[in-house]
């Protein structure tokens, strides 16, 4: 057993503060499968990243076959015999798969070998198949064929390149079932023949089933390696979700009132037509925080969406107030004191290009009170916003600074302070704290839990667990487009209970009833 | 009038006027698609082929050799889209942009050389032009109706039709026709494995530039012999709409510029029959009215083609 690929100590921070890497070890045999898990944001694409020489870390070596590397692309990692298979193919649809495959490396003949040798390319790849198992119409053209196929066709790729350690990410998150048990199938003829595979994923189901090792990373760092026999799904869930360190948040106590948003059996489909939300059923009260957990990709999105009415639905019932606002287009919903924190400030939150002021006034500008006719009252306007920014604190030169020279944390704030100004009484939020500083992170909860206890419903989707345990009353918990449980938020709720639920592992057996709380 | 338009038909004049038609709009396109598969849309097709058509017929008549005359129209719609593609790629300038900055170009500059350099306003008629030579075949051009098939057209038509060919086999037989189908399509792909994009956009660009080159000097010494102002009238973005429908492959190309050859062939047809009953106006618009029908029916298919793709994969998962 050689140790092929080591990576020491890597520390990665980026410029804008991030820290990704804080001390990962990753120690690779030759001929394993090796399993990379780690919630998202653990810093398992970071890590591959600087492998691949994409980024450079701050401190740490690399060693591939016992002596230390520093690749400096994908081109370069490939030659010495590392392959990456992304989770979002590279392929040019209209092309067929074995121009795909051999696409650069292409075999020639003729004069200065103007030609492709369409043999070769044949043969070769064929050969490929009948090695490795891998089911392949190398005359086919990759816009028709399935995902799974596709999939194949970049493991090829990355084969016929000569590639021995191959890095898979989250490989099984666009294939079917049958799909998946295929793609096993070939990994395990790989590995009998000496091929190392670096299997990144956050489904433990399939760890268990086909890796020889695993580490768990979490929060940029290494929490251990260990043997897959010598471990089970809890332990896994337990080193990944587990946390040391809860942020408190002062809470009056809950006065709750009427029902404000309530979602009755809820279906809705992603932009490609798969199914994301499956008989979403739940109720939010004014004066409560509603949090949203599960693993980023398992409905959370189209939830919000589906509230905000920025897609629709393909059934279901969303009332507010006891009125169907499916169907509603997005002004009239906004119009109707619901507010809304998107999770991408940069493209969906704020415009970027404008000015703090006009991204303030985005909600208000059309106002009696800021118009004169058709025309828009400026002064009244620049008051307003002066006022917002001092109000909520956004730390900038003047309200003329552009929103994109701002940090994140006091963009955030903008979005905020726009969304909040207008007295909603139903704020969905959205990752409202994602790569904002610690500061920033207390006032933006504070001000949510203010509006709680003013009465105002809330619905909070954040992929931090502990952002949800210390603000939310009740926590609903997605895991694959189902709303799985939806649990009191007292004090013997574990993150490691809700983490059961996140990762499948465990489904309330009694019927959810979301009405009651 | 319908009978002689029926006589035209069956002796096969109309393939003759059809071959003429259809081939500047075949070698535009051609260069279009050379250039429109690397994801670089030259909407300038227009204006250089302007250039080209004042170029090679002022060279051709200064020198009494067409052959300089095409060479020369070609070379300098080369350097016009290299520098198009200079603009494009390395100052990031818009491609429509420096595509119409092209078309507004190129028929400005010409009718300006036209008047400093001939004195001539409307259009420019050199006495004793040599003209893109005619290829009569031996034999064949003594058959009836053969003859009108085979024999009597310009060598320009035939290089045309070489073109098809010479496109297929780059496209699809050569490497580096697979670097330029895949850099269009998925750029980042290419670039991953070591593609250079940047350069191969260049060498498209100069490619288009070397066919409309090509379609530039058949219409001011094959088609006709003159320049006259603005005298493409749409050819360059009727080979663009040709581009689109025949799918980006040069098959597709060949059969859309039939299509809108046999539409220019009719306006020509038409238009030559004493008393026509029909109004001249009437039968020039057909090509584009063509040209938008074509454009409707491939949106169509396009559409139901993505709806299909979009019930595909999601069949497959469930």
């Amino acid at each position: 057993m050689t140790v092929l690929l080591e990576m020491r100590n890597i520390h990665k921070t980026y410029p804008n503060g991030t820290i990704a890497n804080r001390g990962v070890h990753l120690e690779v045999h030759e001929g394993e499968i090796h399993a990379l898990v780690g919630e998202n944001g653990a810093g398992k694409s970071t890590l591959m990243k600087i492998l691949f020489g994409l980024e450079a870390p701050t401190s740490g070596e690399v060693y591939y076959k016992g002596s230390p590397v520093h690749f400096q692309g994908p081109r370069d990692a490939i030659k010495h015999g590392l392959g990456m298979v992304h989770q979002h193919f590279m392929l040019a649809s209209s092309l067929t798969v074995s121009e795909n495959i051999v696409l650069g490396d292409e075999p020639r003949k003729g004069p200065f070998g103007l030609f492709r040798d369409r043999g070769k390319e044949i043969q070769d790849i064929q050969s490929l198949v009948d090695r490795f198992g891998l089911k392949l119409d190398p005359n086919a053209v990759v816009e028709y064929i399935s995902v799974g196929q596709k999939q194949r066709v970049e493991i090829m790729k990355v084969l016929y390149r000569g590639a021995k350690l191959i890095i898979l990410d989250e490989p099984t998150a666009v294939l079917t079932p049958q799909e998946t048990d295929e793609l096993f199938d070939s990994l395990k003829t790989l590995v009998a023949q000496k091929y190392t595979i670096i299997f990144i994923t956050h489904k433990l189901r399939e760890v268990m089933e086909i890796s020889n090792r695993i580490t768990v990373l979490k929060a940029g760092q290494t929490i251990h390696t260990m043997l897959t026999k010598d471990t089970n799904k809890e332990e896994i869930s337990r080193l990944m979700v587990g946390r040391d360190v809860l942020l408190r948040v002062e809470k009056k106590e809950q006065v709750l009132k009427e029902t404000v948003l309530e979602l009755r059996d809820v279906h809705a489909n992603d932009a490609k037509g798969f199914p994301m939300l499956k008989d979403v059923s739940l109720a939010i009260r004014g004066g409560e925080i509603f949090g949203i957990a599960g693993v980023e990709g398992n409905g959370q999105r189209e939830l919000v969406e589906v509230i905000t009415g920025l897609i629709g639905a393909t059934g279901g019932q969303v009332l507010y107030f006891n009125e169907n606002i499916l169907g509603k287009s997005i002004g009239q919903i906004r119009n109707m004191k619901i507010a809304h924190i998107p999770e991408d400030r940069q493209t969906t939150g704020a415009c970027l290009t404008s000015t703090i002021e006009e991204n303030l006034i985005l909600d208000v500008y059309d106002h009696p009170e800021f118009r004169f006719g058709p025309f828009l009252r400026k002064k009244k306007l620049k008051e307003f916003a002066k006022v917002m920014m001092t109000t909520f604190d956004v730390r900038a030169a003047s309200e003329e600074t552009l929103a994109g020279s701002l940090s994140g944390g006091n963009l955030q704030k903008v979005v905020i302070a726009r969304e909040i100004a207008k007295n909603p009484k139903l704020i969905i939020a959205s990752q409202p704290t994602r790569g904002v500083d610690i500061g920033a992170i207390e006032s933006i909860h504070r001000e949510i839990v203010k509006r709680r206890d003013q009465g105002a419903a809330v619905l909070l989707v954040s992929a931090e667990l502990s952002e949800i345990m210390s603000l939310s009353d009740r926590i609903g918990v997605l895991y694959n487009g189902e709303l799985v449980a939806i649990l009191n938020n007292t004090d013997d709720l574990t993150e490691q209970e809700i983490g059961y639920y996140m990762l499948g592992i465990k489904k309330a057996e009694k019927e959810v009833v979301p009405r009651e709380s | 009038m319908w009978l002689n338009v029926w006589a035209q038909i069956a002796d096969l004049t109309i393939i003759a006027v059809l071959l003429r038609c259809m081939t500047p709009i075949l070698l535009a396109a051609i260069g279009g698609l050379i250039s429109d598969i690397t994801g670089v849309t030259n909407i300038g097709l227009e204006g250089l082929m302007l250039v080209s058509a004042f170029t090679s017929i002022a060279v051709s008549a200064a020198s009494g050799n067409w052959m300089v005359g095409v060479v020369s129209g070609v070379l300098i719609c080369v350097g016009m889209s290299y520098a198009m593609a200079f603009f494009h790629i390395k100052l990031k300038v818009d491609i429509v942009i420096t595509g119409f900055a092209m078309n507004i170009f190129g028929s400005g500059a010409t009718i300006f050389l036209m008047s400093k350099l001939f004195q001539a306003t409307g259009s420019y008629n050199p006495s004793n032009l040599d003209k893109i030579p005619v290829v009569n075949i031996p034999f064949i051009e003594n058959i009836p109706y053969v003859n009108k098939l085979f024999s009597g057209h310009s060598l320009m038509v035939w290089i045309a039709f070489l073109a098809v060919l010479f496109c297929f086999i780059m496209l699809y037989r050569t490497p580096y026709g697979v670097h330029l189908r895949a850099i269009g399509e998925a750029p980042d792909s290419a670039k991953s494995l070591g593609i250079p994009v940047g350069r191969l956009q260049y060498s498209a660009m100069a490619w288009s530039g070397v066919f409309v080159g090509l379609a530039g000097s058949f219409m001011s010494m094959g088609m006709t012999s003159m320049f006259v102002k603005d005298m493409t009238a749409g050819t360059g973005f009727l080979a663009l709409a040709v581009v689109l429908l025949g799918n980006r492959n040069p098959i597709g190309v060949l059969i859309g510029s039939i299509i809108f050859g046999l539409a220019k062939t009719f306006e020509t047809i038409f238009q030559t029959i004493p008393n026509s009953p029909v109004p001249s106006q009437f039968v020039q618009m057909m090509p584009y009215v063509v040209t938008v029908l074509a454009l409707v029916v491939f949106a169509i298919r396009k559409q139901n083609r993505q709806k299909k793709g979009l019930v595909a994969p999601a069949a497959a998962k469930s």
